[in-house]
């Protein structure tokens, strides 16, 4: 009897370290919708995760070693390139779309501005593939790395095998990735009653609520889908969004809808990095609507807001700035020396 | 000691391997001959090389008198004509089948499951990078009508999403008997599909469709 007690202590107590455990490594906020990514698939664990740290980091991912995951994907810019209106790869080549904040990963179920990649897992091998990104291809990568004796070892060490493949190379950046959960703005702990908006940010809040969250739904600030927000054909770009991917003509020129927390660290926006300020874009959503074939239906009853309103909306927009996010040190750099080491 | 132990590692592997027993055999072929790559094929007045031969077999499920007598141990396979073994199908028992039904590429929830091992690593060449999904079928090669650089054809058939979904079901009665040998007969893609308009089709649209449509009818009984 006393047996089965002590083993049914031992079993309580191992399932509530295994709770607590994940919990330290993933952050599914109280108020947020269930993370949609399946871990069942790809468990967090510690070592993997800060793998993938080390990989995500390292420009060994590039052909010729000088572009990494985070040189346009900045930790201190909410993982985007700010300043830069599209995105930087190797030999000073430039792609056709600015490069999108990362965060909140866990929730999303397709990535890039058109929706090419349809998981996590998968989504690295674009920009490692693109000749205007890193130029390589997955199979280079597993050649490189299975060269370098502390990625063998590092590999060995998570895997408990030393054998470098595609899956676990993409299953360690997965996991680096679902780590970054940004929910510790202002917006945030107003949700869990730890804080107050001001007034001002209250009536942007609300006029937010009113013109805004259909499509930038909070708390995760998108609904993960795709429209046409009546912005006008670049000439030299030409860049077609949605339709490059479904061939259908009703996506032409649809981009997906990105996430509005911590706007203050991802300009320029848009897919092609077009507007500098916050104001601009402001601007450009109570213009009259104009006449585009797939213009959004949301958006066919203009937006019309006073100055003031504009204002105090822009104060809400602020709010969902997640400093704690951008400065976490677990995020940063880290190179694969740090994992060799016992 | 040592020998002892290879003795019965090696003992094993041949009673392991021995339980498996050939049920299909596929054959690649160009009209009456079996494929070669790189051989100068006529056919109506068109040359044709072909350079590379790849594509997933799935789901299969073999059939007597209609009803269902077994699925397929392995639910993925990938051929490709560089690998010979690669065209030979077991199954862990021995039955007697009438009929075949099996999957010419990959399902859509495979498609959008993240990464996997094996035959579906992105290492094989079947995934395409720039936008997720996997080629279900992938022939290259030259021939005199395609209009490309030095007369190259290349036809990535694959893509999941509604409209142009490219997995296609093959359904082949045979003669009932516990193997049976499928020839795959390229030579139908070339009187069917027009080389000097589709000949680079390496994403999922309405080109892609075509060349899909035609797949099912590649796969035979050997006259």
């Amino acid at each position: 009897m006393i047996k089965k007690h002590l083993f049914l202590i031992s079993a309580l107590i191992s399932i509530s370290f295994i709770f607590t455990k994940s919990k330290t490594l993933f952050y599914q906020p109280s108020y947020f919708p269930k993370a949609t990514y399946n871990f069942n698939k790809n468990p967090l664990d510690s070592l993997t995760i800060e793998l993938g740290r080390a990989l995500f980091y390292d420009p060994i991912l590039s052909a010729n070693n000088t572009v990494s995951c985070a040189s346009c994907h900045s930790p201190y810019n909410a993982f985007a390139h700010t300043d830069h209106e599209l995105s930087h790869g190797i030999n000073d080549s430039i792609g056709n779309r600015n490069a999108p904040a990362l965060f909140n990963l866990a929730w999303q179920n397709s990535f890039m501005w058109d929706g090419a990649v349809n998981h996590l897992d998968m989504q690295a091998l674009a920009p490692i593939s693109h000749p205007n990104e890193m130029g390589s291809n997955i199979i280079q990568v597993i050649n490189k790395l299975s060269n370098n004796s502390l990625y063998k070892k590092s590999f060995n060490k998570v895997f408990k095998d030393s054998t470098i493949t595609s899956s676990k190379i993409l299953k360690a950046l997965s996991q680096f990735q679902l780590t970054l959960v940004s929910a510790n703005s202002k917006y945030d702990r107003v949700q869990l009653g730890t804080d107050v908006f001001t007034n001002q940010e209250r009536n942007g809040y609300e006029l937010f609520k009113k013109n805004c969250n259909t499509c930038h739904t909070e708390p995760l600030f998108t609904n993960h889908s795709f429209e046409n927000n009546g912005l006008q054909i670049d000439p030299v770009l030409n860049d077609f969004g949605r339709f490059n991917i479904t061939q259908i003509d009703a996506d032409k020129f649809k981009f997906k809808v990105p996430s509005l927390r911590n706007l203050s660290y991802t300009y320029p926006y848009m897919h092609d990095g077009r507007f500098l300020s916050i104001k601009e874009v402001m601007n450009h959503y109570t213009k009259e609507a104009p006449e585009i074939k797939s213009y959004s239906v949301k958006l066919k009853i203009p937006i019309k807001l006073n100055a003031n309103e504009k204002i105090d909306i822009i104060a809400f927009l602020l709010t969902l700035n997640d400093k704690e996010f951008v400065f976490n040190k677990k995020h940063q750099y880290s190179n694969i020396t740090e994992l060799t080491k016992e | 000691m040592k020998n002892v132990i290879t003795f019965c590692l090696l003992f094993f592997s041949i009673a392991l391997k021995a339980q498996e027993f050939k049920t299909l055999h596929f054959v690649p072929k160009f009209e009456s001959e079996t494929l070669v790559l790189q051989k100068d094929y006529n056919l109506n007045g068109i040359k044709i090389k072909l350079s590379n031969l790849k594509f997933y077999i799935s789901d299969i499920r073999y059939y007597y008198n209609d009803s269902l007598i077994c699925t397929s141990a392995q639910n993925i396979y990938l051929m490709d004509v560089l690998y010979a073994n690669s065209f030979h199908i077991y199954e862990k028992r021995s039955f007697n089948f009438n009929k075949i039904k099996f999957n010419i590429g990959i399902d859509s929830v495979t498609n959008t499951s993240g990464i996997m091992d094996g035959n579906l690593d992105p290492t094989t060449g079947m995934y395409w990078t720039w936008q997720s999904g996997y080629i279900n079928f992938k022939l290259e090669g030259v021939a005199s009508t395609s209009p490309a650089k030095y007369n190259k054809f290349y036809w990535h058939i694959g893509g999941y999403r509604y409209p142009f979904n490219a997995q296609r079901e093959v359904e082949i009665s045979t003669k009932s008997a516990n193997f049976t040998t499928l020839e795959i007969q390229l030579a139908h893609l070339f009187t069917k599909i027009d080389l000097s308009k589709l000949y680079q089709v390496m994403s999922p649209n309405t080109q892609s469709v075509q060349i899909a449509n035609e797949l099912s009818a590649l796969f035979r009984i050997p006259q």
